[in-house]
């Protein structure tokens, strides 16, 4: 062998032995990780220090528009920024926060509000009932695409009574509409055409750099009504990937971390690390399938589909156990007090799968398609592998998929398309009250293209209900009136994993996944 | 010569608009909506009156060839157009990265040709000895080595495990010179990497071809010394395939910039490009597919003009 040739060999052989020592280092291993609870409420800062970077991997922020958001990584700027009339607190209670107080006539379908005095925007301009109605009339024009219209869609009128009071009047009777309204931001309608860059809100922050899709600024405003903002900067920075985001955690380069993948909890988990622990869960993993086309409009091919879905399996594998199994089928977590616990459910029985698909007509080797995202969701690929393998015992075939985002929401998205045989992956985030996350399986929410009319009526129902053990039994009805049709397979209830270095105090999750860091504050 | 630049020059120009037309065929062609991107898919109940309100927001409801008319026409006001997302103009958008682009293809390409250049020559001056052997074997790595593998080594040693430098962000240099190079550090070295490796192995190639020419040993033979036969003929001979090298490198670092921002989180054009492709934002994606093509073009240009100016038979019948 040449000198050359040895020495090329040589090199070859110490770059193997690099990357086999590298891959060996850094490997994750163990058990899952104990979640920690949060930090309990703090007192108010007196002044605004340190700085706090919050990692969000694969997608960035691409517009600051609050009632046109289209990515949920950047929820905890809607708290930051803006402000709506009520708000959730750490407890998931709607409180005051625009709004002082309100009150609503005995049948539930007018509502006034009262408002603050003392606030401004960031830029200065006082905020008033003129910029209250403005943002409710922007939310509900048809022509904005806003995620909060679905919730106030029944609010008729918005009337000034005064400068500090707005009253609303109702389709039907409500009496969720300050729950409805914690969405409805107070952006500044009277710079609409800067909205997606401004970020001019009445909040405790203030944006100081934006750089789209890649990172954001924000420093205290000097206008906010609470006081001093707690950290003089928060930066927002986008990471290419989640493996370079738990990188940069681990280095210190980042102080909190977004949507950590379950698999990486244990690598993530430190001393000097913690988790936020959500007070419930109101997301799901969920399959849908086009109810409108076949052979899923048949309901017996999806009702198979879900005794072909191993459910504890699936959580054990690709959530690392960090996961409820929704073996009801049903929007609504298990673990919340608003579950139906009579439901019958959907045990993993491929004996059942394989009797329901030949009823509904699926001939032994029918192959359907599984369309995931590429680059997220990576739990969605296992547990489509643990399907496939699965729907292969029974003489079915998965073909798994994986798109960019864009070819990825084509296929489906909005609601009224047809996928026929395709079984696609998705996540719901649904808000934490239960009127509002079975809204998802409504008509023209849920692109599986179903339509029960028990199932609307009861959905236009449940908000008028003020009883809270009526208004339950609404909600019981609605869960095994989805259940029982299955238009969508709940795979399993999962809160995003938010992970923080130790000297980050105050932070706290929703039920729905959204951080708030409005109280947050750093040490050291 | 001024018919040669002239008539190269003419050739770009229909090189670019050809690239333009191209570009904004490709773009309407590939599957996706910037409509449903928009949305994102976490807002329901869509009314369609939405989506024709975002279609005519984005201007993708008007023919084809108004909307590149419209397109060429705003570039030769000086518009390129705005995101479709954030509504920042195009050319804000490309402010606020190119710093960041610029910075890693300069760093790179000085690291490059730093390593290229004299280890070219030591290949060359000592062919066939362990050095050449090992240059050899390094530029064969660097070759086979993908970008984004470097990169992933490098950041967990010097950054993970070491801490010695960050791996990730950019800082600008007219903010904080040091924390800057810092920053642009290790990307710069993986970038560098991947450009030195094949500049290696064509100069160190075209170093043994001249090196073997009858006026080399010539030279040799009139008694110059080793570095003047070295930097009088040696060099200034085999620069012109180096030249070529020159092409292909600038390509490269284009194309290299983008994995090597994405793997470091670099705020440059490289991620601008990428997230435009993934959000089917027409306007940033044409905008900067046809920079790059302008800068690829224009760098073929001045090329061109130089072989002209280095060996004066090709001015004179440059066919041959």
């Amino acid at each position: 062998m040449s000198a050359q040739r040895k020495v090329l060999v040589v090199a070859m052989l110490l770059a193997l032995l690099a990357t086999a020592a590298t891959v060996a280092v850094t490997s994750a291993a163990g058990a899952p990780a104990t979640i920690k609870q949060t930090t309990a409420p703090l007192a108010a800062c007196k002044k605004s220090s340190g700085t706090l970077t919050y990692g969000i991997a694969g997608a960035g922020v691409s517009q600051l528009d609050p009632n046109t958001i289209n990515f949920a990584g950047q929820a905890p700027l809607q708290t930051l920024l803006y402000n709506a009339l009520t708000k959730y607190n750490s407890s998931m209670v709607v409180v005051p926060d625009l709004a002082t107080s309100w009150r609503a006539s005995k049948d539930l379908k007018t509502w006034w509000f009262n408002l603050r005095k003392d606030a401004r925007y960031a830029l200065g301009r006082p905020f008033t009932a003129e910029d209250a109605r403005a943002n409710i009339l922007r939310v509900l024009d048809p022509s904005v695409p806003s995620q909060a219209r679905s919730n106030v869609q029944d609010i008729r009128s918005v009337r000034v009574i005064s400068k500090y009071q707005i009253r609303i009047k109702l389709g039907s009777p409500s009496a969720l509409l300050p729950n409805a309204l914690v969405d409805v931001k107070m952006s500044d309608t009277a710079d609409v055409a800067n909205l997606a860059k401004s970020g001019n809100g009445t909040g405790p922050y203030t944006v100081s750099e934006f750089i789209p899709n890649q990172s954001i600024t924000l420093v205290p405003s000097s206008h906010w009504f609470g006081g001093k903002a707690c950290i003089a900067k928060i930066k927002f920075v986008r990471e290419p990937d989640s493996t370079a985001m738990v990188t940069d955690f681990k280095g210190g380069n980042l102080d909190m971390i977004w949507q950590v993948r379950p698999t990486d909890v244990p690598a993530v988990q430190s001393s000097g690390t913690y988790f936020l622990q959500p007070k419930g869960v109101s997301g799901a993993h969920v399959w849908e399938v086009d109810t409108t086309s076949g052979p899923f409009s048949d309901v017996r091919a999806r009702q198979a589909l879900n005794y072909a879905t191993d459910r504890a399996t699936m959580v054990k594998a690709a959530f690392f156990g960090l996961a409820t199994p929704s073996f009801g089928d049903d929007l609504i977590s298990a673990t919340s007090n608003a579950y139906n616990k009579n439901l019958k459910g959907y045990k993993f029985d491929l004996t059942k799968a394989k009797q329901l698909f030949d009823a509904a007509g699926v001939k032994p080797g029918t192959t359907f398609t599984f369309w995931a995202l590429a680059g997220r969701r990576d739990e969605w690929i296992t547990m489509a592998q643990i399907l496939q393998q699965d729907l292969q015992k029974i003489g079915l075939n998965l073909d798994i998929r994986r798109s960019d985002v864009s070819t990825w929401l084509g296929k489906f998205y909005p609601a009224g398309k047809s996928y026929p045989g395709y079984i696609i992956g998705n996540y719901f985030s649904m808000p934490p009250n239960p009127t509002y996350a079975l809204k998802q399986g409504q008509f023209g929410s849920c692109e599986c293209n179903w339509k029960n009319n028990t199932f609307e009526a009861l959905a236009k129902k449940a908000p008028g209900v003020v009883d809270l053990a009526a208004r339950q039994k609404v909600y019981d009805q609605m869960q095994s009136i989805f259940s029982q049709a299955a238009p969508v397979v709940v795979v399993a209830h999962q809160t995003n994993i938010v992970a923080a270095q130790k000297r980050v105090q105050g932070a706290w999750e929703d039920a729905q996944g959204n951080v708030h860091l409005e109280d947050a504050r750093v040490a050291g | 010569m001024a018919r040669y630049v002239l008539r190269r020059f003419l050739t770009s120009v229909v090189l670019l608009l050809l690239s333009s037309i191209l570009i904004f065929l490709v773009m309407r062609v590939i599957p996706g909506d910037p409509t449903l991107t928009k949305l994102g898919g976490t807002i329901k109940d869509v009314d369609p009156r939405a989506l024709e309100a975002i279609r005519h927001e984005l201007g993708i409801d008007r023919p084809l060839p108004t909307q590149y008319l419209n397109w060429v026409g705003g570039i030769l006001h000086g518009d390129f157009g705005q995101s479709y997302f954030s509504q920042f103009p195009v050319t804000t958008l490309i402010g606020q990265r190119i710093g960041a682009t610029v910075e890693l293809a300069v760093m790179a390409m000085l690291f490059g040709l730093a390593i290229a250049v004299p280890a070219a020559t030591l290949g060359a001056i000592w062919r066939n000895r362990v050095v050449d052997a090992l240059l050899s074997g390094f530029a064969a790595l660097g070759m086979a080595t993908p970008a984004f593998v470097t990169g992933i080594v490098l950041i967990i040693v010097f950054g993970l495990k070491l801490h010695w430098l960050p791996t990730q962000g950019y800082v600008s240099f007219q903010n904080h010179p040091f924390e800057s190079v810092k920053t642009t550090l290790l990307p710069a070295i993986t970038l560098g990497i991947s450009v030195a490796a094949p500049t290696l192995r064509i100069l160190r190639t075209s170093l043994l071809e001249i090196g073997s020419a009858s006026y080399i040993r010539t030279a040799q033979g009139k008694g110059l010394l080793r570095r003047q036969v070295v930097v009088r003929h040696l060099l200034p001979n085999a620069s012109i395939p180096a030249l070529t090298t020159v092409g292909v490198i600038v390509g490269h670092l284009l194309g290299g910039a983008v994995v090597v921002e994405y793997v470091f989180a670099r705020q440059g054009l490289g991620t601008l490009l990428v997230d435009s492709v993934f959000q089917r934002d027409y306007g940033v994606l044409q905008a900067l597919v046809l920079i790059a093509a302008a800068a690829f073009i224009t760098t073929s240009l001045v090329v061109d003009i130089l072989y002209g100016v280095i060996d004066p038979r090709l001015r004179v019948n440059p066919e041959t």
